[in-house]
């Protein structure tokens, strides 16, 4: 009988982890392009006050 | 170790990665509403058992389990695309290069699973011994 084991739990865990946060920072990343893309349609109005003597 | 509990490892990895994903997007998916949250529990949860199954209680039982976790995963993400998947994701979704990573991981998984099992001799579960 051979007495190898399967890759041990706390390594898949951290494989899991591991791929959550990956897919947190890309999913963030893509959020953040759209928010950029979005930035673009803003309008910003300046108004000068005259300046009294 | 050989080959074919190699190949077992991999497909406890690819459990693993799409399990880890899928739990990650959960939350945003609920700010799309609850069929989408739900859908990305259940598609988070239902490759983790697989992963523990696998590392627990390797069979052929749970290789065939972990198939269809992996075509169900690919072939519910291809309906969102093309018509949306009734209840879960009524909306049809863009196609995203984290949720194409996603399903080539999982697609690995599925055929390194199917390898396994259309090799009986290749994958003895009695072989693998779990304490």
């Amino acid at each position: 009988m051979s007495t190898a084991r399967p890759i041990p739990l706390p390594l898949t865990l951290l494989v899991a982890v591991f791929s959550a946060l990956v897919a947190l920072a890309v999913s963030g990343g893509m959020h953040m392009g759209h928010d950029h893309e979005h930035a673009h349609g803003i309008t910003v109005h300046v108004t000068h006050r005259s300046a009294r003597p | 170790m050989t080959f074919a509990e190699l190949r077992v490892d991999v497909v406890i990895l690819c459990c693993a990665v799409t399990a880890g994903i899928h739990a990650a997007l959960v939350r945003s998916h609920f700010e799309e509403g609850t069929g989408p949250g739900v859908g990305f529990i259940l598609a988070s949860l239902a490759p983790a058992a697989c992963a523990v199954l696998l590392t627990r209680r390797p069979s052929r039982l749970a290789l065939a389990a972990t198939a269809v976790v992996f075509a169900g995963l690919i072939v519910s993400y291809l309906l969102v695309l093309v018509s949306g998947l009734p209840v879960l994701h009524p909306e049809r979704e863009a196609v995203e290069a984290l949720a194409v990573w996603t399903k080539v991981i999982e697609a690995i998984g599925l055929v390194v699973a199917v390898g396994c099992l259309r090799r009986p001799a290749a994958f003895r579960a009695e072989e693998i011994v779990t304490t």
